[in-house]
């Protein structure tokens, strides 16, 4: 019994160890941080160019590690990841970044999320859009269950 | 604590005795269980909600109802075999404060009474320990919301 | 690292009740129905969701979060029915725990025999 516990907490004690986020000096020689994005192709189905736009804007941001979005006419979902330890913040900064957001592209119906099942979708999509496998119905349609998803309450 | 000047001679002689003679509890070593305990049950709980987002429908929002659901029919097995009681003893508070210390209570409870019956023996005494924690659970969260919504509404915080 | 911290918020917190049962000789009962209310208390000054984001499970699955989810459903409703929310919206959002406690008492004192 007690051996198995030191096995489990060796073990946790290693999961909790984890490689820092690569950092890159730019030309002030500041440390950014490397942000995990890939930018759309505009000639997808629907035009990309917003979100690729708002892709440029939050990569700039402190903290955010991780930056996934997509846009409809009307819709743009986005979804971000933060640096582990500030998660404490992470509502205040997500209620922050939507009210940027919706300064920036006041004709869009703008949505932020961090929740990870609505991360792994949306990267699902953009994978799809990059290899051409979404209509615009179908890209539509994903967009506004992703935004239902992500409202769900129970 | 009784007040002491209110004992007679023999009286405070026992409460001596008696606290010379209570067994000491290791506090110390029986935090470190229950750290070790709780906090293995709650990373149990974290894979199992982490499966549910990756294969099921579930945000993480969504994925603490499942979670809980299958933490308590883990539980149930458990306590069915009495591994859980003798989990409890070793560890303490590690398996009472988890959700599973809760459904461990419920259900030991209606399996305990079920000689006495459906009705008067494990419907009656299922919610022995769960009764108090649902009751002031609910009241305060009452008191909680209606304090706040009052704030909210009245103050325009 | 999710792994990590839920280990350790939910060993914490676990510590705080052993503290009670043994510091404080309070029965399981009283320190589960604290528990409870300190959990409402901490997402009244919205404390516990952020802790919950960071913890995961070390936050959601002690009982602790039983009372964070009923101020939530009730705060959740008060916002859409004004202050009759607050009694009509409780369970909204938490029914799994009791549910589940209760269907799988039922089916255990079914299937299983007592001891002693």
């Amino acid at each position: 019994m007690k051996r198995c516990f030191f096995i489990v907490i060796c073990l946790l004690i290693f999961s909790g160890c984890q490689e820092e986020p690569r950092t890159t000096p730019d030309n002030r020689g500041n440390q950014s941080l490397d942000v995990d994005l890939t930018k759309l192709s505009t000639q997808s189905p629907i035009d990309q160019t917003y979100a690729n736009e708002a892709k440029d804007y939050l990569k700039n941001i402190e903290d955010i590690t991780a930056i996934q979005a997509v846009n409809t006419n009307d819709q743009m979902m986005i979804t971000i990841e933060i640096d582990y330890l500030k998660r404490f913040e992470l509502e205040t900064k997500r209620k922050e970044l939507v009210k940027q957001l919706k300064e920036t592209f006041p004709h869009l119906e703008v949505f932020v999320s961090t929740d990870q099942k609505i991360i792994l979708e949306l990267e699902q999509v953009e994978q799809a859009l990059q290899q051409n496998q979404l209509s615009k119905t179908e890209l539509e349609k994903k967009i506004k269950e992703l935004m239902d998803l992500a409202k769900e309450e129970t | 604590m009784t007040n002491k000047e209110n004992l007679s001679p023999e009286a405070q002689e026992y409460q001596a005795f008696q606290q010379q003679r209570e067994t000491k509890r290791p506090v110390l070593l029986n935090c470190l269980k229950a750290f070790l305990v709780g906090g293995t049950i709650c990373c149990i709980g974290q894979v199992i909600a982490t499966l549910y987002i990756y294969f099921f429908p579930f945000t993480e929002r969504t994925a603490g109802n499942p979670t809980s659901a299958t933490i308590i029919f883990i539980t149930m097995i458990l306590t069915g075999f009495g591994i859980y009681d003798r989990l409890g003893q070793f560890a303490g508070a590690g398996t009472a404060v988890p959700v599973s210390g809760f459904a461990n209570a419920v259900i030991s409870s209606a399996i305990e009474h079920r000689t006495e019956g459906f009705i008067l023996g494990v419907g009656t005494n299922m919610l022995k320990l769960a009764g108090p924690v649902i009751v002031y659970g609910v009241f305060s969260a009452f008191i909680i919301a209606l304090i706040k919504t009052i704030l909210i509404t009245w103050g325009g915080f | 690292m999710i792994f990590f911290w839920a280990f350790v918020v939910g060993g914490l917190i676990c510590v705080i009740g052993q503290i009670m049962f043994d510091v404080f000789k309070l029965t399981p009962a009283h320190t589960l129905t604290i528990l409870v209310i300190f959990g409402a208390i901490l997402d009244g000054f919205g404390l516990y969701e952020p802790l919950i984001d960071f913890a995961g499970a070390g936050a959601t699955v002690p009982i602790t979060s039983f009372g964070n989810a009923l101020v939530h459903g009730a705060m959740a409703e008060a916002e859409k029915h004004g202050l009759i929310g607050v009694i009509t919206g409780i369970f909204e959002v938490t029914s799994a725990g009791i549910s589940a406690a209760i269907i799988f008492g039922v089916i255990g004192a079914l299937l299983f025999k007592p001891k002693g």
